[in-house]
């Protein structure tokens, strides 16, 4: 008999603790993430001294509110290791939702591939615009690598 | 004395055979990394398939900005053009494409202009005549080696059977 009002008196409180913890909770949306585009490789070459702008994507995804997550990787392709190199990207040109790549020194840092990932929320579709510019007074080839993902 | 005779000619044909066996068999390796490895190795400046080749032009003198090699949907392979610049698609030039970025990864894309006259993209380097170019070095890896291999293969079947059959 003792035993189980022992049980009575702790089971009883649990089970009403775990109720009230189960009421509190928020019901919440589950988002999936959509991948919408893996490992995508650019080989861009870009002449002395000048600069490369491109869409790399261009109204991609859904247009109502997303969050976005962009991943831009960038590595030399050729050429020689003597070079000295600026790059950025941009999500959005609306909300300027952007990254600009300090300079980058081959000749010192070695072979590399830097990278940057943005992540935003946009009202609009996406829009991925990068930009190279070369300040080698030599051509040089880069590969862009680019992830995007949306939730 | 006839029969020693007889036995070391057996065994010198013996070792003739072996000899051409072994020949066939380095040949045949020489073949399978012509045909095989080696234009693996050459194909770096290939077009690939379902990619988008064009280039950024200046329309003043024709010099090349920008040469890009696009992948496919959902990449949107569209340049953004400053004033006076002009782009130009190449993709249906696969030939072209081979040349231009064998170029370019050498850091010769400056040997490239386009033709404001015949709206033609062209390379300086190959009107003059020089050294031989890279783009010939990888026409030599992927054609003429495999070619010249299997011609070797060939006629070593050929001379193995006309041995057997003697």
């Amino acid at each position: 008999m003792a035993s189980t009002r022992t049980i009575t008196t702790f089971a009883i409180p649990l089970i009403i603790l775990v109720l009230a913890t189960l009421s509190t909770m928020q019901p919440v949306r589950a988002n999936v993430m959509t991948i919408y585009s893996n490992h995508q490789t650019w080989n861009i070459c870009v002449a002395s001294q000048s600069t490369s702008t491109n869409y790399l994507y261009s109204n991609a995804g859904p247009s109502s509110t997303t969050l976005w997550v962009v991943q831009v990787s960038i590595g030399l392709n050729g050429g020689d290791n003597t070079q000295y190199a600026n790059w950025g990207f941009i999500i959005d040109p609306n909300d300027h939702a952007s990254y600009f790549g300090a300079a980058i020194e081959w000749e010192t840092n070695g072979g590399e591939i830097y990278g940057s990932t943005l992540s935003t929320s946009l009202d609009t579709s996406m829009y991925l615009i990068l930009g190279i510019n070369n300040q080698d007074s030599r051509s040089q080839c880069y590969n862009v690598l680019v992830t995007a993902m949306y939730y | 004395m006839l029969q020693c005779s007889g036995y070391g000619n057996v065994l010198l044909r013996r070792r003739e055979m072996r000899n051409i066996a072994l020949i066939g068999l380095a040949i045949l390796i020489v073949a399978s990394l012509a045909t095989g490895i080696l234009p693996a190795f050459a194909a770096s400046t290939d077009p690939q398939p379902g990619y988008t080749y064009y280039v950024v032009y200046n329309q003043t003198d024709g010099s090349i900005v920008t040469a890009v090699g696009c992948p496919p949907y959902p990449a949107a392979c569209t340049p953004i053009l400053q004033p006076g610049q002009s782009v130009m698609y190449i993709t249906d030039q696969p030939l072209l494409v081979k040349q231009l970025f064998a170029d370019a990864h050498n850091a010769k894309l400056g040997n490239w202009h386009v033709n404001l006259q015949t709206h033609q993209l062209v390379s300086t380097a190959s009107v003059n005549s020089g050294p031989i170019s890279p783009v010939s070095g990888i026409a030599m890896i992927s054609i003429a080696l495999p070619a010249l291999a299997s011609l070797g293969v060939a006629m070593l079947g050929s001379f193995i059977w006309r041995r057997a059959h003697k």
